[in-house]
């Protein structure tokens, strides 16, 4: 079944790198007989759907399209009488905003790379307040 | 020239282990095995390093007996000068926490930089 896949995943893949599924499948037969050499075609696969389905930024792109979504969806007041609702609508709108811009700013600021792992920090500190928005949104 | 700050510390092990044997043409399963890495972190380290130009790759060219030919890799004569001055300019500290087996910055018996 793997194999099968394997093989589906590796049309969707540019022509040029097609030849890279098949060398992930020509070495399997050296890695030991069990869960090694299963681990090694599942390692393969999973190479192949990231590479030929979701490339990087696109991929991210569209998961943060989609938490954005979801947080305003669930933090957007429905009613304009309270006196509280333009503060929370600004709050939801900054929170969003500023999730957005502190990935494009960790990719404008830090070296890619192993310094890249430094901003983790920005980023981690964006989902964390899409979390925030949540849980605040919900209590 | 390429400098560290451009590989990641898993690209770093790649780079050792072809740098290893420069001249030698490297299977995939060898340079896993040699790295620690799994094949979904390998192939796209490889990739990335074939689509700069760094790393070249062939088939093997006659059919061996009992398993499907290989695919084969080695460094471009660019890709020896970065991963050279990438692995030179690698601190011992950072390679000391740069993975591989048991952690430590040795592919191969080699240990770079030092």
């Amino acid at each position: 079944m793997l194999a099968g896949m394997l093989r589906c995943t590796a049309r969707l893949l540019p022509p040029g790198q097609r030849d890279w599924a098949a060398a992930v499948w020509a070495e399997a037969p050296e890695a030991p007989p069990g869960l090694a050499r299963l681990a090694w075609r599942a390692g393969g696969a999973w190479m192949l759907v990231r590479e030929a389905l979701l490339p990087r930024r696109i991929g991210r792109a569209i998961l943060f399209a989609a938490a954005a979504a979801v947080a305003v969806w669930a933090a957007w007041p429905g009613s304009s009488a309270s006196f509280a609702t333009p503060g929370v609508r600004g709050y939801v709108i900054t929170m969003v905003l500023l999730l957005a811009g502190l990935p494009l700013l960790a990719i404008a600021r830090i070296t890619p790379g192993p310094a890249a792992a430094a901003g983790a920090g920005p980023v981690s500190a964006g989902w964390a307040g899409m979390a925030n928005l949540l849980i605040t949104a919900a209590s | 020239m390429a400098g560290r700050a451009e590989f990641s510390a898993q690209t770093l092990l790649v780079l050792a282990a072809l740098c290893a044997e420069p001249r030698e043409w490297l299977h995939g399963y060898g340079i896993a095995r040699d790295t620690g890495l799994k094949s979904g972190s390998l192939y796209p380290i490889l990739i990335r390093l074939a689509d700069r130009g760094l790393v070249e790759a062939r088939w093997e060219e006659e059919q061996p007996a009992g398993r499907p030919r290989r695919h084969l890799y080695r460094l471009t004569s660019e890709g020896l000068a970065s991963a050279e001055a990438a692995l030179a300019s690698t601190p011992v500290q950072a390679r000391a926490g740069a993975g591989g087996r048991g952690g430590r910055w040795v592919v191969r018996g080699v240990r770079w930089a030092e």
